[in-house]
């Protein structure tokens, strides 16, 4: 009992080993060999998670060629590859970072982590400009009036966005920018689908058969992508791919025979493209959300390396970044949200800015304390740079297949 | 009792420079050069070039495995040099090889049984949606 009593003073005497090391350790380097398992771990875990969303591509696409090798050309392939470089680069900044560490090289340190976090939000930047450029043409996943076979009248089977549309009716709200464009009853629906002139063969034909309640949905020569002819949509999709911020679409491969374009899409794969949107942007969000998580655990360990003296600046520095993007948000989206991005972005950085003043002038003052990374001990660095780099790797994977499918 | 007696005395981290050795506990931590990460950086932002590139190229079924053979290429420079895995205890890089492995197969496994269903697909009967 006495022996356990000592041992325990000791081990919490802290005054002759390295504060940083807990107690069930045996030495500094265990500790730091653990926690980068544990970190690898973790990281395992992120790419098997992933892993669920490559698969939704792979089958997808797999199952559906044609529609990933048209609905791609909306995408930008010059920002995803500007982006491509600006994630390499943050990724350079984030592992020199962590040589500093090492090396107790503490100025070039809190250099190297802000010009990461620089590339973090630059990254975000060019992203907010293409989510935005394809919000605009409406190429975004469960659109509400086109997530079945559009809703012309065709549209046999009552579904959640259908509901949706009925209550916006109810409610006395215009069901789309076209009102005429309002779908049949619901209640006559499943019974006897409305025909509209066009459609009237096929729907006729399933209702003759009861037992498909699925209309004909095969390629009619001639009706180009206009499952939904008429509508808003085929509008948008086709000014789309004539956007010059598309990439120029290649409509013919070098052996002079006809790739598949916009124009030869059957129905239901103009349709398809839109779950092509919805992979692409639970894929780039899910990827967008780490990048954002690896920014705030950067800072964090940035905040670290600068120490209590540098936080008058380094903690309003948050505020501020956070502002001026939004800032930059509302100045690239234009509409309804532009004036509140606008408002909320700069009230919010400059009241970070504000906070800053104020706080290096009326702040007490804080003797400056020893650097907390050095050649003994950087294991926040290397961890945070290993997650950074995981974001990286993502990117990697996901910039050949989504913007570069031949 | 005598474990204490190992922990090392935090030293001073120095002044800043070169000539300080990393190590931890006493135990030297390898890091990465300058002109290593900038090489590997270099490596990098070309293969990102070559993979817009190749696109231009029409090899049919190839380019998805050629633009994946790239990226792969570039994610085992990333894993080797600025994740430091080249240096560290093998099981890190075993985990991360593990985990793709598994991606692998579940991936694999999953377009198999798609690809068991694309008659099915491509050959729909009149009246059905090719579903």
């Amino acid at each position: 009992m006495s022996t356990v009593e000592t041992n325990s003073a000791t081990a919490h005497g802290h005054d002759n080993h390295d504060p940083h090391l807990a107690h069930h350790f045996d030495t500094p380097e265990q500790q730091f060999q653990s926690a980068k398992l544990g970190m690898w771990v973790f990281l395992g875990t992120e790419i098997l998670m992933f892993g669920g969303l490559f698969c939704a591509y792979s089958v997808y696409r797999h199952n559906h060629p044609d529609v990933f090798a048209v609905a791609h050309e909306a995408l930008d392939r010059t920002l995803g590859a500007i982006n491509t470089l600006v994630l390499i680069t943050s990724s350079l900044t984030m592992a020199w970072a962590v040589r500093c560490a090492q090396l107790g090289q503490q100025r070039a340190l809190r250099w190297l982590m802000a010009v990461t976090l620089i590339g973090g939000y630059g990254f975000l930047g060019i992203k907010a400009v293409e989510y935005h450029t394809k919000w605009e043409h409406n190429l975004f996943f469960g659109h509400w009036h086109n997530t079945y076979y559009g809703w012309d009248g065709k549209q046999p089977v009552k579904g959640y966005f259908q509901e949706e549309l009925e209550n916006k009716e109810a409610n006395g709200e215009q069901p789309g920018a076209n009102g005429s464009e309002a779908p049949t009853a619901p209640e006559k629906a499943p019974a006897a689908p409305a025909a509209p002139a066009p459609a009237a063969a096929p729907v006729a034909e399933a209702a003759a058969n009861p037992a498909s309640s699925i209309p004909d949905m095969t390629f009619q020569p001639g009706s180009a992508i206009d499952g939904n002819a008429g509508t808003n949509d085929q509008a948008k999709i086709v000014a789309t791919f004539a956007d010059p911020r598309g990439v120029a679409p290649h409509y013919a491969t070098p052996a002079g025979e006809p790739a598949v374009n916009v124009n030869n899409l059957t129905p239901p794969d103009a349709e398809r493209m839109y779950t092509f949107f919805a992979v692409y942007f639970f894929m780039t969000g899910l990827h967008g959300l780490h990048v954002v998580i690896g920014m705030s655990v950067i800072y964090w360990v940035l905040l670290r390396a600068g120490g209590p003296q540098r936080k008058a600046y380094l903690v309003p520095a948050a505020p501020i970044s956070v502002g001026l993007f939004l800032t930059y948000l509302g100045i690239i989206i234009p509409g309804p949200s532009r004036l509140p991005l606008l408002v909320i972005g700069i009230s919010i950085a400059v009241a970070g800015a504000l906070w800053a003043v104020l706080w290096s002038t009326f702040g007490s003052r804080v003797p400056a304390a020893e650097p907390e990374f050095g050649p003994n001990y950087f294991t926040p660095v290397d961890l945070a740079g290993l997650y950074w780099h995981l974001v990286d790797m993502v990117w990697i994977f996901l910039f050949p297949l989504l913007y570069l499918i031949h | 009792m005598a474990a204490e007696q190992q922990h090392p005395t935090l030293t001073p981290a120095g002044a800043e420079g070169h000539g300080i050795d990393p190590n931890i506990g006493g135990k030297h931590i390898h890091s990465t050069s300058p002109m290593l990460l900038l090489g590997v950086y270099g490596i990098l932002v070309f293969l990102t070039i070559l993979t817009v590139a190749v696109t231009k190229v029409d090899v049919g079924d190839f380019n998805i495995w050629i633009a994946l053979a790239i990226a792969v290429a570039k994610a085992s420079f990333v894993a080797l040099y600025f994740m430091h895995l080249r240096w560290d205890s093998p099981f890190n890089g075993a985990i991360l090889i593990f985990a793709f492995v598994f991606v692998a197969i579940f991936i694999g496994m999953s377009v198999m049984d798609s690809h068991n269903y694309r008659p099915f697909m491509h050959a729909p009967t009149p009246g059905t949606a090719p579903y």
